[in-house]
């Protein structure tokens, strides 16, 4: 058997003497047990080994629980667990796994979910901190000093500064739960406790979607609902503008499954355009369009010049459905010549036609292919054009997003089966009620990405400048800050170098408060530290997945006892109610369980094909399809537009935006920044067209990487050796620097340097390096970063519309390190 | 170019010195007609040979994950070079240490010690033969060429003559037929050996899979040859000018051993280094 | 003999490594024991033309465990007999309460599957979960695809099913171990043999 014993994780990670602590004995005698089951040694003749492993099987327990991080998807879990300790972590077994009724089956990092559970990383119990603000240093304080001191602070802050200095930091590191949910901080147990204290300061918008929230908004009116993806089984052609579910919706009951399912089904030609050879690509796309990151809205302008002119618009939908194609649907307010045909034959105000040759030279595509493109679009329907939320992460990211979905909209491709909306895929959600978290008294929101500003200069920022909504201004800035389940702190914010200036100066923010599973970048900025429980460790109902016609329901119940001091955000959240004198009113008496059975009955009330409490703890997973087939956006507008119009000002999908318009004319914007009533390209700061580029020569963009959600598993050394974190560079830049793969480079601009692997690839279009997000952010004692954190070298310059995270929009220069 | 494999190295290079010093000194006493004294002179420090074996053995073990199991590597006899080398290098050990325990305490007639050298000669080329048949795997392009054994041949003969030289000097038998013709061996060794390690650094060209090339393998892969080949050329200067000054004779022998067994290991380190398989 | 073996679809691998993963959590293995490994083979150029680029590139993944062979490479140089092919299922594997740790059978292997555990002092590789399959399961990574593109079972049905195709670039030649593998290519594939790609992920594998 050799060492196998000594493979257990959990001592691994904790290093604890096997004679001092109980728990750990009975742990050890299961490691035993679980290297005799699993890894049996093909010629044991002892009858002892055998043994041991019938016996042991008989303890060996199975639980649901679940992934619950923010990639969009959402996996069941099913722990071994023996002698209280999880063992190895399987997914979804159940049926026949034929699609429609398939296995949800999780990705690399579910299933290595037990080495984030066992990680030596773990926060063990609360700590205060005792050095500078992000130095790191903490002493460990007890549970009833940590609520005491938090419950100080915050009556002390209310008291002197009102409850919009308080703030819910954006943070999705527990996603899809119904108690534990992190995301939207606005639906998470904090909130519901300071809403009972009297209110928070707001925020709208996320990380990843502010952009595209704020620019197809005008465009459909709410957020934009894309046709399920499941409906590509009915398509002809699939056209994915920085799309990669391959990369970003990973589950095998997710996305990148529906896709592959789907396009079998359909033979549909798929077209993939980004600036990487993505894995949604890779040898699976009929054709890779290379563009350069930044100019989706010209190669969109390109392409409507062709279908224009060569008549294959849908023109009885644009004028049947929208507002400000032509002349005969431009509003009235709007300037003779205002209208989208007038920006593209050159007939606006600018005078340029946006012919394809226009469009080739900013987005380095051949206007050969622009032309073909456009012609294929035009004339193959249905046509499902869809975005990924690449494209719009830029500092023009508003108009991206609303140009691409120009071109479903020009095709008549909206609202019909196969078709798309041109915004991001959709699905069907079977609706649950969630724990109710109350009504915030303060109306006052703050854009998520703004909030570093809000500390640094709070009372400054207005409606029109900085886009607060609900006030003119803010009145007080930021000084008490709740990070619950965030790493976007530090980490996932952009430009870390000044956050760390503004963070750093304790008169500025006087507490910050972060609650979380692991000693992350952003938790040695913390003041306060609060051990919180894996989902592992407590029950909850996770949900919330990007699941095409097929969605599901998870039970993730207790599996193993909380580890160390850890508590659940439950607990310590009534706990600091009972401080604030609100403890009654926050459980309304009820235990974390109890509250999960009350919601679940609530909801059988309303949809009693819900299974009862124990049937689904039994059954750990609860699938549905969509009870209607196949999602379609906007089928009812598409049916009916007068009796089901959309929810812009005029009801029609608005090409021209008389709301942006006027916002256009009303809000101070700095040099550079575009709002535009049509969808048009602007050129950005540290675009590919800046002058900018002289110093800095390449674009950075950053990716998804596959063996990290965001930042989340970024902490397990199996997952970082797996996909190592490397920097994507072509061959021609790389050897003009005499950089070969695998060598160590410094990616370097005004902001920032970070020191990374190269990896050195014809997979990315030339001008272009990728950093793919979320590694935890390691500096050096020179400030430099070992770890290949992008936000190092991102902006905290906000997009003009959405006031969102610029975060592809980068130039830099790389040298071999 | 790393030393990983370092315990193997020692062991094939100190094994094949020692094989190769022993079948030739084995070759003299079978037919040299050697007087009693003689042979007890020369017995004495033929003990080096033992050494050598000896060291050679302790470090293969080091290159076992479980040397407690070594025994183990036995089990496949007749079906894995590997056991048959190990099974092959021990039993030459052992015959070949009986014998010289034998004429050392002068136990049992000369005939039969006679006899038990014969077999542990025939063992020795038998052990050779193994060693070579471990690494001429089908799998294993750079290794399973005609370089592999003609490579592992001309270290038997290099350095078993310069170890024979050496321990023919020691026991003062310099003046033998043997003991002269031994560096003209040597030396026609030596220019084999130069001439086959171009031609192979040549032939490493031609290999190459999917994702490797075996001229990629090792960094400055022709400086360290060149290393080498000097290497080798000081030790047939140090071998003959050891013969012709006749002071410190020994001591310039076993410095010019010494470099040959540099020169050796380093050449073998390179083989090693120059593992891939047609795969990946 | 029922010779059991893997079927891989390299068209439909997004190179996600969920395969090699669950069987890391399964196996419990060290950060540096890949018993699968997922190889990105990729090639190609770029053409400027003017402020335009056409790029002619290719890449493509491929998921390689142990083939279990016909005739495999590290059977007949493992000197205790500790790798060994087994009668009943045809799966190649190593016992580790024999093995020696002389690393024979990975200098053998043309597919990197036999690894050896410092930490262990023997060799490790994939068994095939030959546990789980005599219990009427897959192995844990052909369960964990989650786009379905592993499959495992005798490999009579496989050759019906999926044809006979055992060798694309980068692997060696399947005349070599007669690897019990049937591999649906990428579009992207190379045949055997081909040398205009690299290996992309050296330091994954
Ligand atoms: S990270 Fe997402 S896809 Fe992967 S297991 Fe977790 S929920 Fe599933």
């Amino acid at each position: 058997m050799e060492n196998e014993s000594s493979n257990s994780l959990f001592h691994k990670a904790f290093n604890l003497d096997i004679s001092r602590r109980d728990v750990l004995k009975t742990g050890s005698a299961g490691t035993l047990a679980l290297a005799a089951g699993s890894i049996p040694l093909p010629f044991v003749s002892t009858g002892a080994s055998a043994q041991t492993a019938s016996a042991t099987a008989a303890e060996e327990r199975v639980v649901w629980s679940a992934c619950t991080v923010n990639c969009g998807s959402r996996c069941p879990l099913r722990m071994h667990v023996r002698d209280g300790e999880i063992t190895w972590v399987e997914t979804d077994n159940t049926g026949l796994d034929e699609y429609g009724n398939h296995q949800v089956r999780a990705c690399l990092r579910g299933r290595s979910m037990r080495r984030r559970v066992y990680n030596p990383d773990r926060l063990k119990y609360p700590m205060k901190r005792v050095g500078a603000r992000g130095e790191g240093k903490f002493a460990r304080i007890s549970w009833d000093e940590a609520y005491q001191l938090l419950a100080d602070n915050l009556k002390r802050i209310i008291a002197e500064y009102g409850n919009e200095a308080v703030y819910l930091n954006y943070g999705t590191g527990t996603l899809g739960g119904t108690v534990t949910k992190s995301w939207p901080p606005a639906s998470s147990l904090v909130a519901r406790l300071m809403n009972l204290c009297g209110g928070y300061l707001n925020h709208y918008g996320d990380y990843s979607t502010a952009q595209i929230a704020a620019g197809l908004n005008y465009t459909y009116g709410g957020w934009a609902a894309g046709n399920s993806v499941s409906d590509i089984a009915n398509t002809r052609l699939l056209v994915m503008f920085g799309n990669n579910p391959a990369e970003t919706r990973m589950s095998g009951g997710g996305i990148v499954y529906h896709l592959e399912e789907a396009r079998q089904r359909s033979d549909a030609r798929m077209i993939v355009i980004d600036p990487r050879y993505s894995d949604t690509a890779g040898g699976r796309e009929d054709e890779w369009v290379p563009i350069r990151p930044g100019t989706d809205a010209a190669l969109v302008a390109g392409l409507a010049h062709v279908l224009i002119s060569e008549n294959l618009v849908d023109q009885p939908f644009l004028d049947r459905y929208c507002v400000g194609y032509d002349e005969r649907t431009l509003p009235e307010g709007a300037p003779a010549n205002g209208h989208y045909k007038a920006y593209i034959l050159g007939d606006g105000p600018d005078g340029i036609a946006k012919t394809p040759a226009w469009a080739s030279r900013i987005t380095g595509i051949p206007s050969r292919r622009i032309v073909q493109l456009a012609r294929e679009i035009g004339s193959t329907k249905p046509c499902y054009i869809v975005q990924g939320w690449g494209p719009q992460r830029h500092a023009n990211g508003e108009l991206i997003s609303r140009a691409i979905a120009m071109l479903a909209i020009l095709t008549g491709n909206v609202g019909i089966n196969g078709g798309n909306s041109g915004a991001r895929e959709g699905g069907y959600s079977i609706p649950f009620e969630r724990f109710p978290t109350l009504e915030n008294p303060v109306d006052t929101s703050i854009s998520m990405f703004t909030w570093t500003d809000a500390i640094a200069r709070g009372p400054e920022m207005t409606a029109t400048r900085d886009g607060v909504r609900g006030k003119d201004k803010l009145d007080v800035p930021i000084k008490f800050i709740w990070n619950y389940a965030s790493n976007c702190l530090v980490n996932q914010h952009s430009e870390i170098n000044r956050t760390h200036e503004i963070l750093s100066d304790e008169d500025l923010c006087e507490m910050i408060v972060v609650i979380d599973n692991h000693m992350t970048s952003s938790a040695r900025y913390a003041d306060l530290l609060l051990p919180d429980l894996t989902t592992s460790e407590q029950m909850d109902f996770a949900m919330d997945a990007n699941a095409g016609n097929m969605n599901y329901l998870i039970f993730a119940d207790q599996v193993i006892e909380p580890l160390f001091e850890c508590k659940s955000v439950y607990e310590m959240c009534s706990e600091i109610a009972a401080r604030m004198g609100v403890g009654e009113a926050f459980t309304e008496g009820r235990t974390q369980e109890e509250w999960l059975r009350h919601l679940l009955a609530q909801n059988r009330r309303r949809d009693p094909d819900l299974p009862d409490f124990e049937a689904f703890r039994e059954m750990g997973i609860y699938k549905r399809q969509n009870p209607n087939g196949f999602f379609v956006a906007y089928r009812d507008f598409r049916a009916d537009p007068e009796a089901n119009p959309l929810t812009t000002s005029s009801g029609k999908i608005e090409i021209y935006s008389e709301a942006l318009a006027k916002i256009a004319a009303e809000w101070e914007l700095e040099e550079s920044d575009v709002i535009d009533p049509l969808p048009i390209h602007a050129s950005t700061f540290e675009g590919w067209d800046s002058p900018d580029r002289a110093r800095y020569p390449l674009q950075l963009i950053g990716f998804h990487c596959k063996s990290r959600t965001h930042s989340t598993y970024g902490n397990v050394a199996l997952l970082k050796a797996a996909v190592r974190q490397e920097m994507w560079i072509n061959p021609i830049d790389a050897q003009s620097r005499g950089i070969v793969n695998g060598d160590s480079v410094e990616i370097f601009n005004d902001r920032g340097r970070v020191h990374i692997a190269a990896k050195v690839t014809p997979r990315i279009l030339p001008g272009v390096v990728a950093l793919s997000e979320g590694a935890w952010y390691a500096p050096n004692r020179h400030g430099t970063d070992q770890a290949g954190s992008i936000n190092v070298l991102t902006t905290q310059r906000p997009s003009p519309l959405a006031k969102g995270n610029p975060s592809h929009t980068n130039l830099v220069e790389v040298n071999k390190a | 170019m790393g030393w990983h494999e370092f315990p193997l190295v020692v062991f094939t290079v100190l094994a094949q010195c020692a094989v190769g010093a022993f079948i030739l000194l084995g070759a003299l006493i079978l037919t040299g007609r050697l007087e009693e004294a003689s042979l007890r002179r020369l017995n004495r420090p033929m003990l080096i040979i033992w050494v050598l074996m000896g060291v050679a053995f302790a470090a293969s073990t080091l290159h076992l994950g479980s040397p407690l199991r070594a025994p183990n590597a036995l089990l496949r006899l007749g079906g894995s070079w590997l056991s048959n080398e190990i099974f092959l290098g021990s039993l030459f050990f052992a015959l070949g240490g009986l014998f010289w325990l034998l004429t050392l305490l002068d136990k049992v007639s000369p005939l039969l010690r006679k006899v038990l050298l014969g077999i542990a000669m025939l063992l020795g080329v038998a052990f050779m033969y193994a060693t070579i048949h471990v690494y001429m795997i089908p799998t294993v392009p750079t290794w399973n060429t005609p370089f592999t054994p003609l490579g592992f041949f001309l270290t038997s003969v290099m350095g078993g003559a310069l170890l024979a030289q050496l321990l023919l000097n020691l026991s003062g038998q310099g003046y033998r037929l043997m003991a002269r013709l031994l560096p003209w061996l040597g030396a026609l060794a030596i220019v084999v050996a130069l001439g086959s390690s171009v031609a192979h650094a040549m032939s490493l060209a031609g290999i190459q899979s999917a994702i490797q090339s075996a001229i990629d393998l090792v960094p400055h892969y022709q400086s360290l040859l060149i290393i080498r080949l000097a290497l080798l050329a000081a030790v047939l200067a140090l071998w003959l000018f050891a013969l012709r000054s006749m002071r410190h004779q020994p001591l310039v022998l076993c410095a010019s051993f010494v470099l040959l067994l540099a020169a050796e290991m380093l050449g073998r380190n390179l083989f090693y280094n120059l593992h891939m398989t047609a795969g990946l | 003999m029922t010779q059991y073996g893997f079927y891989i679809d390299s068209s439909k691998c997004t190179g996600c490594k969920t395969c090699q993963l669950s069987c890391k959590d399964y196996k419990d293995l060290d950060v540096d024991i890949n018993y699968r490994r997922i190889y990105e083979y990729a090639g190609g150029s770029w053409q400027a033309d003017g402020d335009t680029w056409q790029p002619s590139i290719f890449s493509y993944y491929l998921s390689i465990a142990c083939n279990h062979c016909a005739a495999p490479a590290c059977v007949p140089v493992c000197p205790s007999g500790a790798m060994h092919k087994r009668s009943e299922d045809g799966l190649v594997v190593v016992d580790t309460d024999t093995c020696i740790g002389c690393k024979s059978c990975a200098m053998a292997c043309p597919y990197g599957a036999p690894q050896y555990s410092a930490r262990k002092g023997h060799m490790t590789k994939c068994d095939g979960c030959y546990e789980r399959v005599a219990e009427g399961l897959k192995p844990v990574c052909v369960e964990s695809c989650p786009l379905r593109a592993l499959d495992f079972a005798p490999m009579e049905e496989l050759h019906e099913r999926y044809g006979n195709l055992a060798e694309v670039a980068p692997l060696p030649s399947a005349s070599l171990t007669g690897p019990s593998i049937v591999i649906k290519p990428n579009r992207n594939a190379r045949p055997v043999g081909d040398t205009t790609g690299s290996l992309a992920n050296p330091k994954e594998v």
